[in-house]
This record gives C-alpha cells, sequence and structure tokens, in this order.
C-alpha cells in the first residue's frame, strides 16, 4: 500500500526535520539507531507465495542518558518481492511512534507525537501529548490526549479522541494507590470509557500483594479484577493470582470491537481464573517453573492449564530449556499436550540456536490430531562492530500446513555516539 | 459549632488534610528516578533485588524482579503503575517487540534466534490459538484488543 508509506515516510522526515532545524543540542547529545533487515521466503496458507523484506528502524537522538529533551523514532515497512498477493490490503508499514520528550526534575516527562501509553491500565497508541510529574513525594500524575491510532480504519480518523490518565498516592516503598480514567471516541461517538482502581502494598516477609480493578463507563458493569501476591519462601517466588472478567463489560467497545471478540462480547459469560506461578531459580542445577491456571466460567464447565518448565545452563555457552503443558478444558476440543525444547549456544563467533515445539490435540482439528514445529538459527556476529547476520530455517507440519519449509535472513546493525 | 453545619466540618477537615501533606511534602523531597539505570547490566532478565535491597527508597526493587512470570506478562500490574521504571532500562521499541498494534510478525517470527525469550505463541499458534481464545480470552484482549491489533485476525475472524 504505497499510501500508508508515504504517511510514514513523511512522519518520520518531519521528525527528522524537526531534529535538524532545532539545531545541534548544546551539550553532547547521544545518538543511538538501530535496524533490522529481514528476508523471508514463505507459503501462505491459500498457497500464495511470498518473499517479503522488511525494514525495521529505531532512531533515538539527545539526552539518552540524561534529562532533558530527546526525540525517538520506531518504524517499520515491507516490500513483497514476490508478487503472488499473499498480503492482500494489509498495510505494508507503520510509524510504530515518533515523538520528542522533556524530562526534567520531580519526575516529570512530557511526551509529544505518536507514542504508546501503558500507564494506568491504558494500552493505547496515541497521537497526541502525554505529561507525567509528581506533585508532592505523595502525588503523582498523568495525563494524556490527543488522536487514537489503533482505530483509524473505522471511519476514518476525524472525530476521534482519546484522552485520560492516572492519579496516584503512594508512600515512598510502601504502596501506591492509583485511579485511572479512559476516554475514547470513534466519529464523535464513545466506545469506550473506563474508570480503573490499582493498588499495591508492601506488607512484612518481603510479600506484595498488588491488583486492578476496571470498571466500565460505557456498558455500566465491572469488566475485570485482577489481583496477585508475590511470595518470597524458601529461596523461591510463588505468585498466586486471582481474575475475574465480565465478557460484555471488558470486550464491548462498541464499533470498535475486533472480529475475535464480538461473539464474545455479546454473551453474558464471566469467567474467574484462580492461578499460581512458582519459580524454583535453584533446583539443583536447573531453574524451575511451575504455572497452574484454573479457569470457572458462569456458562461453560471449567478449564485448568498445568505446566513446568526448567532452564538448564548444561555449560557456561550452553543453555538448555524445556516446556510441558497440559490444557484440560471442559471437553475433548478444548484439550491438547504441549511440549518445547530449546537450545542457545553461544560460540565464539556468533551463536546457534534450536526450537521444537510439538502440540496434540485431544480432538482432531481438520481430521489432524498434532503439530510439530522445528527451528534452528545460526548467527553470525561479524567483525564489523555491532553487524550481526543471522539465518533461520523452520519446519511445520499442523493442521494449517501439510508440510511447509520457511527461511528467513537477517542482516541487524546498531550505531551508538 | 453543631453538627448541623457538614460543609464548614468537610471544609476543614479538606483543609486539615492538605496541610497534612503539604506538611509531609515538606518533611521528605520527592524520591525522583534518575533518568537511565546507572549501572550497566549483564544480558539477560536482570534480579533487581539481587542487586538493590527488596524494598528501599522510592521503588519496591522486588516488585521488578524479572522472574520468568514477570517476563510473560506478569508485568501488567507493575508496568500499569509505573511505566518509568520500565523506561530505565527499555525503549518502548522493546515493548512494542510483543505489544505492538501492527508489527505483523509475531515475536518469535521476527527474532527465531530468541529461543530463551519470554515470547507468546511459539510454534502453530493457529491451531493453539482456538482453544487458548476459548479458555481465557481477556490476555489475548490486552494485545489484539482493537481494529489494528486484530488485523491478521480478519481473514477468518471478519471485522
Ligand atoms: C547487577 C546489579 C543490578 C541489578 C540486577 C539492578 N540494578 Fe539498579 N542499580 C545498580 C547500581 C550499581 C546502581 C547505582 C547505585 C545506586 O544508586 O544504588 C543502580 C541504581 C538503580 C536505581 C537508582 C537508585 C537511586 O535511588 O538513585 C534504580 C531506580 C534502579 N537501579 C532500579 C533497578 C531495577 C528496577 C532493577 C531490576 C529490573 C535493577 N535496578 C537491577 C545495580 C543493579
Ligand atoms: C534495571 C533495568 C531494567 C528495568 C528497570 C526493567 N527491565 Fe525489563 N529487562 C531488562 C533486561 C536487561 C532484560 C533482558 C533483555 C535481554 O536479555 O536482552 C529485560 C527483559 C524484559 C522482558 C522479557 C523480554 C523477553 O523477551 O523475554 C520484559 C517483558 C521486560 N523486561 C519488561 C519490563 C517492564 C514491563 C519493566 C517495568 C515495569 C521493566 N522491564 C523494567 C532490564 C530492565
Ligand atoms: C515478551 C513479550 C512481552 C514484552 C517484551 C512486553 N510485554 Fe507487556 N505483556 C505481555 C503479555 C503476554 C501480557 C498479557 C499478560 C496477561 O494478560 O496475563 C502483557 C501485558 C502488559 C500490560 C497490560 C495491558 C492491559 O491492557 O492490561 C502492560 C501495561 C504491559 N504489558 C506493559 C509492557 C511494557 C511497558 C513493556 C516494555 C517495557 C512490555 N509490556 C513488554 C508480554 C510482553
Ligand atoms: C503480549 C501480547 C500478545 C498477547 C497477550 C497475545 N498475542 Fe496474539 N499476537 C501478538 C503479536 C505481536 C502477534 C503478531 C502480529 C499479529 O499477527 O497481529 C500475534 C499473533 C497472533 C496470531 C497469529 C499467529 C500466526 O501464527 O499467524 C494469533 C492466532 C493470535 N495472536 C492469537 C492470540 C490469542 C488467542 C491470544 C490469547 C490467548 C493472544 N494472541 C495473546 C501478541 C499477543
Ligand atoms: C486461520 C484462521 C484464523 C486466524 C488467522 C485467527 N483465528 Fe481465531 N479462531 C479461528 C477458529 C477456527 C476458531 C474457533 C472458533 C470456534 O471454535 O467457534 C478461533 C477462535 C478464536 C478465539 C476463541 C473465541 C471464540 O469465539 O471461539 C479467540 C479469542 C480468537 N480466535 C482470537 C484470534 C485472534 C486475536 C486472532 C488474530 C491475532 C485470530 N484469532 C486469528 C480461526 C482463526
Amino acid at each position: 500500500m504505497p499510501k500508508r508509506w508515504g504517511a510514514t515516510a513523511l512522519a518520520f522526515t518531519a521528525l527528522g526535520a524537526f531534529v535538524f532545524a532545532a539545531g545541534p543540542p548544546a551539550r553532547a547529545a547521544g545518538v543511538h539507531l538501530a535496524s533490522s533487515t529481514l528476508v523471508r521466503a514463505f507459503e501462505d496458507r491459500d498457497g500464495n507465495r511470498a518473499t517479503p523484506v522488511y525494514e525495521y528502524l529505531q532512531a533515538d537522538l539527545g539526552e539518552l542518558d540524561d534529562r532533558g529533551v530527546s526525540v525517538h523514532l520506531y518504524g517499520w515497512g515491507r516490500l513483497d518481492l514476490a508478487d503472488d498477493d499473499a498480503f492482500g490490503d494489509r498495510a505494508a508499514g507503520e510509524a510504530v511512534y515518533a515523538y520528542a520528550q522533556y524530562t526534567a526534575g520531580n519526575n516529570l516527562m512530557v511526551r509529544l507525537g505518536r507514542q504508546y501509553v501503558f500507564q494506568g491500565g491504558a494500552n493505547e497508541s496515541l497521537d497526541g501529548v502525554r505529561v507525567d510529574a509528581d506533585v508532592s513525594p505523595l502525588f503523582s500524575f498523568t495525563a494524556y490526549g490527543g488522536v487514537p491510532v489503533a482505530v483509524e480504519e473505522v471511519d476514518g480518523r476525524s472525530g476521534d479522541t482519546l484522552w485520560g490518565g492516572r492519579f496516584g498516592h503512594h508512600s515512598g516503598d510502601r504502596y501506591d494507590l492509583g485511579l485511572s480514567y479512559k476516554h475514547l471516541a470513534n466519529d464523535g461517538s464513545r466506545d469506550d470509557e473506563f474508570v480503573g482502581l490499582d493498588g499495591s502494598v508492601s506488607l512484612p516477609a518481603g510479600i506484595g500483594v498488588s491488583g486492578r480493578s476496571l470498571y466500565s463507563l460505557a456498558t455500566d458493569g465491572w469488566a475485570e479484577h485482577a489481583y496477585e501476591a508475590d511470595v518470597p519462601a524458601w529461596g523461591t517466588r510463588i505468585r498466586p493470582f486471582f481474575q475475574q472478567v465480565s465478557y460484555e463489560d471488558r470486550f464491548d467497545t462498541g464499533e470498535n470491537t475486533g472480529g475475535p471478540f464480538r461473539a464474545l462480547a455479546g454473551s453474558d459469560e464471566r469467567s474467574t481464573t484462580l492461578g499460581a506461578d512458582w519459580w524454583i531459580p535453584a533446583a539443583g542445577p536447573v531453574d524451575v517453573t511451575v504455572r497452574l491456571h484454573h479457569n470457572r466460567y458462569d456458562e461453560r464447565s471449567s478449564a485448568t492449564y498445568a505446566a513446568g518448565s526448567v532452564r538448564w545452563p548444561v555449560a557456561k555457552a550452553l543453555d538448555l530449556g524445556g516446556e510441558l503443558g497440559r490444557m484440560n478444558g471442559g471437553d475433548d476440543r478444548d484439550r491438547y499436550t504441549l511440549l518445547r525444547l530449546f537450545a542457545y549456544w553461544e560460540l565464539p563467533f556468533g551463536y546457534a540456536t534450536a526450537d521444537a515445539v510439538y502440540a496434540r490435540y485431544d480432538e482432531d482439528v481438520f481430521g489432524e490430531d498434532a503439530s510439530l514445529f522445528l527451528s534452528a538459527t545460526g548467527g553470525w556476529r561479524t567483525p564489523v562492530e555491532n553487524l550481526l547476520v543471522e539465518v533461520n530455517a523452520d519446519y511445520g507440519s499442523d493442521p494449517y500446513f501439510d508440510s511447509n519449509l520457511r527461511a528467513f535472513a537477517a542482516v541487524r546493525y546498531v550505531y551508538d555516539r | 459549632m453543631t453538627p448541623k453545619r457538614p460543609l464548614f466540618w468537610s471544609g476543614l477537615a479538606a483543609v486539615a488534610v492538605a496541610a497534612v501533606l503539604v506538611g509531609c511534602a515538606a518533611l521528605h523531597s520527592s524520591y525522583e528516578l534518575p533518568a537511565a539505570h546507572p549501572d550497566e547490566l549483564e544480558p539477560g532478565p536482570p534480579v533487581c533485588s539481587d542487586c538493590h535491597e527488596p524494598d528501599g527508597g522510592g521503588v519496591v526493587y522486588a516488585r521488578f524482579d524479572h522472574t520468568p512470570a514477570f517476563a510473560a506478562g506478569a508485568h501488567r500490574l507493575a508496568a500499569g503503575q509505573r511505566e518509568a521504571v520500565c523506561s530505565l532500562c527499555h525503549q518502548p521499541s522493546m515493548c512494542n517487540g510483543c505489544h505492538a498494534d501492527a508489527v505483523e510478525l509475531k515475536p518469535s517470527t521476527r527474532d527465531p534466534g530468541g529461543t530463551r525469550r519470554a515470547y507468546p505463541h511459539r510454534g502453530d499458534y493457529l491451531t493453539r490459538h482456538r482453544i487458548d481464545g476459548r479458555v481465557d480470552p481477556a490476555p489475548c484482549f490486552r494485545c489484539h484488543g482493537n481494529p489494528k491489533a486484530s488485523a491478521s485476525c480478519r481473514p477468518c475472524h471478519g471485522r
């Protein structure tokens, strides 16, 4: 899609021009550039051949290790050398972010431009402004506003607005409580409006408790509650957690509801998940993690996922690892067994890695009862400083592909000054 | 001075609270995060409380320990409360590797050599996702919950 490419290129040129027009900063400014050029060769689900070349480019300029002004750019583009229409009308590139940042005392931070906001239960891409600051040692806030990026394909961008923030009260290392709000309108109509409460507390014996609840003002109901604890014991870490989600209140975002979530948003289902992760960092020579998730529903029968994974540093240069998991749902179609084994081998001039993932389904999918995926990668740290060349081949045999071999190569370069 | 003047009493309470807050503010100076983590770290996920007191100063370090669960998604509460701590060490592009609305490639395809990373969706996920998605769609929504982040789902799920 040349139109999208044009917009991406324009955004980057404009920001580049802004940086140069602003002139060389008085103090020594840092420059960080990272480029990844990838080539893949594969056949898609419909038998189209594809040979896309991707460029992922990141640039950070200005005060990178100090307070002050900096500019941050990140985006990617794709060009398919085999013109078999494997990508249909999907966007061929994206300016993921492009913003200028100013930081100063009192944890003040201002960001202007295209950016991601994660603070306060948000998870949004925004064209606009964000301000973070402390108002006293006990209070701080984050506020953002502008035009949302993710809904541009729905009714264009006019009338789209996104704003919100978080107000936090905290006491050093004892607790942190927050009240957050988010309002997203598409084409002038409110599609998403949330109030969030979050909290974390440090208790004696190193125990931490934290959580968050979200209330949807658009549907007038609690969308989710998620609470967890972090318990250090016997040199291990136990993380019990609880999550409750009301499908209608969580997944219904009006016009913007994505395909996979449409049917879910229309149901009255409510799920409750109880679970725990248990990390045992020094179980003999290996590092073990045990994970248990138990899901209950108002309408369906329950499901449990249990898994154990290990990480084994066999030698200084060789890491082996694996995971064995079992999903046990209410009926056969919700059951599978998963096995993964991998290796990472550090070599004098680079590295070699291998990965194998095998899944077996209790009920056939398209007449198949298993998936196998094998992948091997070699990386070469070239004599040119920070220039890395990587090649990979993978093989898949699964319900979607009888047997499929894919190739991948990458050139990765980092420049720092 | 009778309880019949609620406005007066709540006003007084508000002033008292404000005075206490300002007082506290004057007593302690605000804890300020540095612009970047001062110490160069080894590659691999750091356990903050190996080097820092688990809770000390203005950061509860143990909360940011990069345990396997933290790397695989349990960072979400800590990130939602203190994204600025993440920024000490990570540029947003690192988060976008797993989170972007429009990165197109799944993380393990873009970085196939990263076998030790906590990437979601390894192997054939098209088949497995039907089960994971039915069992708990909430995590899926956290990454695919808007039109741009569900672009690759459209051929099968419609819009
Ligand atoms: C290898 C040891 C090491 C690890 C692991 C480590 N740090 Fe640090 N950190 C340091 C050193 C050294 C300093 C500078 C001295 C100081 O201020 O304590 C520092 C400073 C800091 C500071 C500034 C402290 C202040 O008040 O000025 C913060 C905040 C911080 N680290 C956060 C973290 C977080 C969060 C993690 C885990 C994700 C982490 N660190 C992991 C060694 C480490
Ligand atoms: C003190 C520095 C430091 C801080 C602070 C820090 N990280 Fe990290 N983080 C790292 C390092 C180093 C790695 C390992 C990266 C590598 O191996 O290349 C890592 C890895 C991760 C990974 C795993 C990536 C993977 O693919 O396995 C996630 C997720 C992550 N960090 C999220 C966060 C979040 C969210 C925060 C804030 C709440 C945060 N980090 C704060 C240093 C830090
Ligand atoms: C290795 C992949 C990976 C990386 C890298 C990563 N995340 Fe995440 N993140 C996840 C997963 C998986 C979840 C969903 C967890 C769940 O729902 O249980 C998540 C969830 C979140 C959420 C909650 C979103 C919501 O809508 O509730 C926030 C906030 C978040 N991550 C912030 C960050 C930040 C900030 C960074 C970069 C410093 C980062 N993440 C990097 C995998 C990753
Ligand atoms: C940490 C963020 C994150 C979470 C959580 C997440 N995904 Fe994804 N997923 C991605 C990214 C990034 C991609 C690659 C880009 C794309 O296809 O949109 C992807 C791709 C996919 C694909 C296409 C895979 C392929 O091989 O082509 C499916 C299917 C999918 N996700 C389903 C799910 C389901 C179901 C869940 C919940 C059980 C989920 N995802 C949770 C980030 C996430
Ligand atoms: C190749 C086709 C295909 C693609 C691409 C695809 N899905 Fe699915 N998905 C399915 C099928 C088939 C089901 C099972 C439907 C059923 O059993 O009713 C399913 C089920 C789901 C479910 C379970 C909920 C339900 O209604 O059953 C979720 C959640 C889901 N998909 C999310 C995603 C997301 C997110 C993406 C994109 C990142 C995606 N899917 C891409 C085919 C696909």
